[in-house]
């Protein structure tokens, strides 16, 4: 279908173009802009009688472009995602969805026409600050490569961030979150530039997918970014790459994950985000990605120098962002009642191995099923690295007990989390996000106020750490110190575990025995 | 041999431990229009949702010309036209603009697009509120504007849910207008609603539900005379037959239950139509100076209570 005889564009422009007040919005912005520049200009002019350079021209246009890129990544990302995570929400609201539904037209028509239509708007400003800035950025000595870099940062952000809106509001029912999911990215995208912003940390190539970083490294003068960028460079496994390209291939990542996912929710109106092994498949895709841009800095001979204890860090990192998207994949897969409703009645049944094997893969299924083979997995992955990369410098024992751990948490924060769905019926991607923010932000934030680890023994943060306690005890091989470091650090978080594992196990078991039979509306056709 | 439209084969949806709709097996042919009667709850919106795309099914087919809906939802999208029970428009666009969206959706362009937009402005009557903002419609007008976007791409299959919902009696008899059209030009229609006597002028067919299932389906007329063998007639005859009137009703034999008010005499007649016409004959013969003589309008009605009533006895005896 060519562009525009896409319906969902043709409503956006037309709905957005000379309504709702848009250019009152635009001349707003134009004026903002035009008042910025007049600040910038005033406060370089001031400057420039100080210090001769830069110039003033140099001065004010690198400032003004800085702010209008500031713009464009904001509208690009942020106002991108917010707009989007209303978008069929707000259809739901209005009454309007079963048209969008009935739409003759192919699932990826919709996806494209829905990310396109809504974001009429924002893509005029992206393409009006764009611009400007770019000039700006030019006159105040930015090269061009930088800024085109820059640009195609947004749009593939922009693309990313859309798909990830729209997804996330096809799953919402009619509960709107949007502006909880901003929240979260936000406080993520600074959280991670804020906190992790040095030349000790092996992620550093990953960190330009916070917007506000991928913005202050495009434009800072090469000889200022942080030292194992400037001299080492980024890569990719073994291959050198602008570091551009992480934050670039990150995007593009999670713009087809979740345009898939979107794809999906608006062919078959009941399917979940994506199938099961859809969704191992994207783990074991971003996971490769991830330690692709870090792999390079782990050689023994490489020019980053890092030593022993470092790999551990390595593989301390590698657990916890295993962990984290085996979490986040639990949630997502995690049942809504009607799905685990409809599995307990016709679920397979048959040989034990059969029926454990395609009820790992059924939406129905307890998520703590599938939960065990993605553990498995885990461990097998970390045995392997430790033997291959590391020669066997974590003991086995620990590594073991490590993943014993794991198993515990991943398993306790899913039953926790199913049980919540049992109990609350709300679907499962709303308690997702609200736990991502009771369990992780939360404590999180608190023990970051009141400077202190304490509640963060109760999170996966504080499981890293005490991983971390656990590494450095394990890599002396005395695995019964590791055990007991561990148990100790993490007593609390356990306990509370164990609590919620036994209230989802309750409340499983109650159902099971409610659920059959159906309640049989059969009548008397005679 | 008439062709079948769509066709239900074991069609099942649960709703956590309730079964909207139990194991439903029905053949519609094609061109008619197919009445869903039935009280609130008893799974017309689930089937017509479902036979829309918009809800799968928990077991089950549906298939629409022998294809099954699930195989190509997008491409029967493009042969359904669909009016949901309750809906909104899009404020933001005017009713030109909202059909315009529908009609490129269903790939129109051009020339055509614009004359099949005006086109249907015209069939529901929104030619002065053309270039207006949806916002400012009326409900009667958002009915018939939701009418015009269901049948702008000259669908085979009209899927109706409660068409005529609040709207006034000259809506309702222009929608109707409406739809006789839109079946002249040969789709199938099939119209949900819980006010039968608007249903009962206007179906060819009709399919009565009651929890879930099909208690009866088939020829308006067969429905009805299975459920209420004896047809309830009624006659209206000029001033000073109607004692003419009542003797003939009296001696004829297929005729029982004779009411009597200022205007109509009322019935219960038992034969065919071929009956009825001789009846006719005899009230001429006999002096009788007949205004009108027709099934009453509440046949359909007093099927349904008839079969409720009786499901009713069943289920708690």
């Amino acid at each position: 279908m060519p562009f525009m005889h896409n319906p969902l564009m043709y409503r956006g422009v037309r709905s957005s173009y000379g309504r709702n007040g848009f250019w009152g919005w635009m001349i707003g912005l134009g004026l903002l802009l035009l008042f910025i520049l007049f600040c910038i200009h005033v406060n370089a002019v001031t400057e420039t009688e100080y210090s001769g350079e830069p110039s003033l021209a140099e001065r004010t246009g690198y400032r003004f472009g800085w702010f209008c890129f500031a713009v464009e990544m904001f509208a690009a990302i942020v106002v991108t995602l917010w707009v989007m995570s209303d978008s069929v929400v707000q259809e739901r609201k209005q009454n309007t969805y079963e048209f969008l539904e009935t739409l003759p037209l192919r699932p990826s028509g919709k996806a494209i026409g829905l990310l396109v239509g809504r974001c009429v708007g924002i893509l005029t400003v992206t393409a009006v600050t764009g611009v400007v800035g770019t000039i700006s950025a030019l006159i105040g000595g930015v090269e061009l490569e930088r800024i085109l870099w820059l640009h195609v940062i947004a749009l593939c952000g922009f693309t990313a961030s859309g798909f990830l809106g729209l997804s996330a509001s096809i799953g919402l029912g009619r509960v709107s979150l949007g502006g909880l999911i901003v929240v979260v990215f936000l406080v993520f995208s600074l959280g991670i530039s804020g906190a992790l912003m040095g030349d000790k940390t092996v992620i550093l190539p990953l960190l330009p997918v916070a917007p506000l970083a991928s913005l202050s490294w495009s434009l800072l003068p090469v000889n200022e970014l942080p030292a194992m960028i400037r001299d080492h460079g980024a890569h990719f496994y073994s291959i050198s790459i602008p570091w551009q390209a992480a934050p670039v291939i990150l995007y593009l990542f999670f713009a087809a994950v979740f345009f898939l996912a979107a794809r999906r929710g608006l062919t078959r109106p009941e399917a979940p985000r994506s199938p099961r092994w859809h969704g191992l498949i994207v783990l074991a895709m971003f996971h490769a990605l991830l330690i692709g841009f870090i792999a390079d800095f782990l050689n023994d001979g490489g020019e980053s120098g890092w030593q022993g204890s470092d790999r551990v860090d390595f593989c301390l990192l590698y657990l916890a962002g295993f962990g984290g998207m085996i979490l986040i994949w639990m949630i997502l897969h995690s049942p809504s009642l009607d799905n685990l409703v409809h599995w307990l009645r016709y679920r397979p049944r048959g040989p034990m191995g059969s029926t454990l094997v395609r009820g790992l893969f059924d939406k129905g299924s307890p998520a703590w099923l599938a939960g065990l083979i993605l553990w498995a997995i885990t461990a097998a992955v970390v045995l392997t690295v430790n033997h291959h990369y590391f020669h066997g410098v974590v003991s086995a024992g620990a590594l073991l007990a490590v993943a014993g751990v794991w198993l515990l948490f991943l398993l306790g924060y899913t039953s926790l989390f199913q049980a919540g769905v049992l109990t609350s019926r709300k679907s499962g991607s709303l308690l997702g996000i609200v736990f991502l923010v009771v369990a992780i932000l939360a404590p999180s934030l608190l023990a970051a106020v009141s400077s202190s680890a304490g509640p963060l023994y109760v999170t996966p943060v504080g499981m890293v750490e005490d991983i971390g306690y656990l590494f450095r005890d394990a890599s002396s091989a005395n695995t019964r110190d590791a055990w007991n470091s561990l148990l100790y650090n993490a007593f609390g978080g356990l306990a509370i575990l164990l609590v919620g594992q036994a209230w989802s196990f309750m409340q499983l078991t109650s159902l099971t025995r409610q659920v059959p039979p159906v309640r049989q509306r059969q009548v008397d056709a005679g | 041999m008439v062709k079948t439209i769509i066709e239900l084969r074991r069609l099942r949806k649960e709703y956590f431990n309730v079964v909207a709709l139990a194991d439903v097996d029905l053949s519609i042919p094609a061109g008619e229009i197919y009445g869903l009667i039935g009280p609130n709850g008893a799974g017309k919106t689930t089937l017509l949702r479902m036979l829309a795309t918009t809800l799968e099914p928990t077991a089950g087919r549906v298939l629409l010309e022998g294809k099954d809906l699930w195989d190509d939802p997008p491409g029967v999208r493009s042969v359904i036209g669909f009016m949901p029970d309750f809906f909104q428009v899009y404020r933001d666009l005017t009713v030109r603009e909202f059909l315009t969206f529908f009609a490129l959706a269903h790939g129109l362009r051009g020339a055509k697009l614009a004359h099949r937009v005006t086109d249907v402005i015209g069939l529901i009557g929104l030619e002065e509120k053309a270039d207006e903002l949806c916002k400012g419609l009326s409900r009667g007008m958002v009915q018939r504007l939701g009418l015009g976007r269901a049948v702008l791409h000259n669908p085979r299959l009209l899927l109706l849910d409660e068409p005529a919902s609040g709207l006034d009696p000259l809506a309702r008899a222009r929608l109707f207008a409406v739809l006789q059209r839109v079946r002249a030009e040969g789709a199938t229609i099939i119209i949900s609603s819980h006010i039968l006597a608007e249903l009962s002028g206007l179906c060819t067919s009709v399919g009565i539900m009651h929890q879930g299932v099909f208690l009866e389906s088939g020829p308006t007329e067969e429905v009805i005379r299975r459920l209420l063998p004896r047809r309830k007639l009624q006659l209206r005859v000029l001033e000073g037959s109607q004692t003419p009137a009542a003797n003939v009703l009296e001696k004829h034999e297929n005729v029982s239950m004779i009411q009597t008010d200022t205007t109509w005499l009322r019935f219960e007649f038992d034969g065919t139509d071929e009956t009825v016409s001789e009846l006719l004959d005899q009230l001429i013969a006999a002096g009788v100076r007949v205004v009108l003589l027709q099934e009453s309008a509440s046949s359909l009605h007093e099927a349904y209570i008839s079969i409720a009533e009786r499901n009713h006895h069943a289920v708690h005896a």
